[in-house]
């Protein structure tokens, strides 16, 4: 199935195949590859989305890979055996270009037009079967918004598989001089445009309404520099603040949920290292996975649903003037604005961003903005900086954001003017008529990537879950009798391989203010960044259940002396910790992703590298800084 | 190729970030640059009609009754013709026929 991007085809797409689709990437590119299977009267067939395109010349990655599929030199997908091309009939002559380069495949070709309820608003009347004629080819109306159509479609490509593949009549080839371009005075595109307004002007009875009123006034205040950019602010905030405010109640569920289901094994199974490696490895890793679903879901669902309405291109094209001064593009801000909800969706929803070096930039930049994982390791080195002083305490949050979204930013400019220079692909976009967002397609894009997300993420959370539970529990120590548990607790973890990292550690985190408490905390922060709080508890000697009661975890923190008598965590101490926690790559599911996402290790890599030099230096400067100042 | 010889200065050539909003005008030229490939396979090539919605960088034109955001340093290499004062291209275009 083929056509420009906007006609309709995913809505389609979705009808026809309903919930039996799997996705992927196009073999070796980043390209998603969407194919269903799709119920026809005498059979099943495959359905291949491809990706929306303008045109076959291949100015795109996508559109280089669906001129292959159709083609037939795709590995994956080597004999097509027929192409519906969904056109537009609101754009009638830009889809007509797509389809006169199709008919060049060689392939049965069955035409469904779109949209043609909105066609009929702008007075447009088209004769449908002057169209059949003029192409050459089967022309079914549909309007898959009030499910019609699909029956018929289904009929029209079963009709192609009994007459054959290789016998069903091919549409109608453009003359050659329209195809080669003589006369074109150089422009290929001219010959095939003109083609296509005059089948237009032939098939099309009428045309009085100018098209898009509404979207025209909106268009006046939602693009304005100065209103448009305040109305995206607003969407913005709107949009976490939704999101937050949703996903509280599930993933308390979700947390409770587990910590029963934790619960409910300690009581079941004889205590041991199986019981431990599979409540606090397992169960602890599977429910850090599973606790990000609600934010994840809603923002993507969200997303969809103001792409799908259209805004999301008037909100790249306001950002676009700001973000090209660090020489990003415009539709690089809703990837990097996601990364405050979890860096992972947001780095897969870098895919709007068509210039592949710029989508690099913004995947390798993006995990520096703030994620809601770090939220508890702020909130806890805030409180222990400002118990009494609330105003201050926000302000050195919001301070942290910002660092975030400053660092992001320098460090894409930093990027484009040294490993990938380049100016940013100017913008090019086309921006749809406004319409109410289809939720059936919002939901099952929604399901599509949270699957995605628990497939990548949940494997490595999971794996470094375990190790970490290894690390943190061999060798064993002998605990002497009559100690308490909370001790024992702490003697375990000293004696651990964890713990012996951390004190091996220590050297090379003293300059940045941090003893090798501090350390296993970090170390314990690969697996989840707010590992760092059970970590430091059960270290301080207040055992796991420690880090359920906060102000006494902080109380407890807070008079926590080094074997020299001073104070361990002193303010430089802990604004080095929350640079540190800002700028650091801990969440290694990232780095999963990003190699998914960029196709080599080798970015994902360097991500790790150069951001961990980021967070080392940042904290090292502050700490060192604020100890000359006093503060130390 | 159509010839458009509505009221208005006729060949004079403008850079289309040179118009006004409301502005109707015909392509007459594009560079070969393949940055603009994708461009003209969005219906923004020779002979087509185009109407400036928003001028500026970035700017918004309408062409096939689609709007396109497009950024100054692409619009900047299209020459166009104009094609007429300030009643707008659909209308002129459904009164043609």
């Amino acid at each position: 199935m083929a056509g420009n991007p906007n006609s309709g085809k995913t809505t389609l797409f979705n009808e026809l195949t309903g919930m039996r689709m799997q996705t992927g990437n196009f073999a070796g590119t980043t390209v998603s590859k969407k194919s269903g299977v799709w119920k026809l009267p005498g059979g099943e067939v495959e359905l291949i989305d491809l990706p929306g395109m303008y045109s076959l010349k291949a100015a795109t990655l996508e559109e280089k890979v669906g001129a292959e599929v159709l083609a037939g030199t795709d590995p994956e997908f080597p004999h097509p055996d027929a192409v519906v091309v969904v056109v537009d009939a609101a754009n009638l002559e830009r889809n007509l270009f797509l389809f006169s380069q199709i008919t060049e495949c060689d392939l049965p070709v069955v035409v469904v037009l779109t949209m043609l309820d909105r066609a009929r608003e702008e007075g447009m009347d088209i004769d449908l079967e002057e169209l059949e004629r003029k192409l050459g080819c089967k022309v079914l109306g549909v309007n898959v918004a009030e499910g019609r159509g699909a029956r018929e479609i289904a009929e029209a490509v079963e009709d192609v598989f009994v007459w054959g593949v290789a016998e069903y009549p091919r549409p109608h080839k453009p003359s050659e001089e329209v195809r080669c371009g003589i006369g074109c005075r150089g422009c290929p595109f001219h010959g095939r445009f003109t083609w296509s307004e005059q089948i237009v002007s032939d098939v099309v009875k009428s045309r009085h309404a100018a098209p898009g009123r509404l979207t025209d006034s909106l268009d006046e205040l939602l693009t304005h520099p100065v209103i448009g950019l305040g109305v995206f602010l607003v969407v913005m905030f709107g949009l976490f603040y939704t999101i937050f405010a949703l996903a509280t109640v599930p993933m308390d569920l979700i947390e409770l949920f587990f910590s029963r289901l934790g619960a409910g094994l300690e009581s079941l199974m004889a205590p041991g290292d199986l019981r431990s490696l599979l409540r606090h490895g397992v169960i602890g890793g599977v429910g850090g996975i599973l606790v990000f679903l609600p934010q994840i879901c809603l923002l993507f669902f969200l997303l969809a649903l103001l792409d799908d309405s259209g805004y999301l291109a008037r909100a790249a094209f306001v950002m676009d003037r700001v973000m090209r001064r660090v020489g990003l593009p415009g539709t690089a801000f809703v990837p990097m604005l996601s990364g405050h909800a979890c860096a992972i969706p947001a780095i897969m929803s870098t895919r709007v961003i068509s210039d592949a070096r710029d989508r690099l930039v913004t995947i390798l930049v993006l995990p520096l903005t703030s994620c809601s994982a770090r939220i508890p390791v702020y909130v806890l080195v805030v409180s222990l900086l400002f118990p009494d002083r609330p105003t201050a305490a926000a302000g050195v949050l919001v301070g942290a954001y910002a660092l975030g979204i400053t660092a992001a930013l320098t460090a894409a400019w930093g990027l484009k003017k040294t490993i990938l220079p380049g100016k940013s692909r100017p913008l090019l976009l086309e921006m749809p008529v406004y319409k109410r967002p289809n939720l059936r397609n919002a939901l099952l894009h929604t399901l599509e990537k949270a699957w995605i997300f628990i497939r990548q993420a949940g494997t490595v959370i999971l794996l470094i879950s375990v190790s970490i539970w290894v690390m943190s529990t061999y060798p064993k120590a002998e605990v002497p009798e009559g100690v308490p548990p909370e001790e024992a607790e702490r003697i375990r973890l000293e004696h651990s391989v964890a713990g012996r990292v951390g004190k091996a550690m220590e050297p090379v985190i003293r300059p940045l203010g941090y003893d090798w408490q501090i350390g296993i905390g970090i170390l314990s922060s690969f697996a989840a960044r707010e590992a760092i709080i059970s970590g430091l508890s059960v270290v301080y000697g207040l055992g796991e259940e420690g880090a359920e009661e906060q102000s006494l975890l902080v109380d407890n923190l807070r008079k926590a002396k080094r074997d020299d008598g001073t104070p361990v965590f002193t303010p430089a101490t802990c604004y080095s910790l929350l640079v540190f926690y800002v700028l650091a790559m801990q969440c290694l599911p990232t780095q999963a992703v990003t190699r998914v996402e960029t196709g080599s290790w080798k970015w994902a890599g360097f991500q790790l590298l150069y951001m961990s030099i980021l967070a080392y230096t940042a904290a090292l400067v502050v700490y060192q800084g604020l100890r000359l100042a006093g503060w130390g | 190729m159509q010839s458009i010889n509505e009221a208005g200065p006729p060949n004079v050539t403008y850079y289309l970030t040179e118009l006004p909003p409301g502005a109707c005008c015909v392509v007459s030229g594009v560079d070969t640059d393949p940055e603009l490939e994708r461009l003209k396979s969005m219906g923004i090539c020779l002979g087509r009609t185009l109407e400036v919605v928003k001028a500026g960088d970035p700017m918004i034109l309408k062409v096939y009754g689609t709007r396109i955001g497009i950024s100054a340093r692409l619009a900047e290499q299209i020459q166009v013709h104009m094609c007429g004062s300030s009643s707008r291209c659909w209308e002129r275009r459904a009164a043609r026929g």
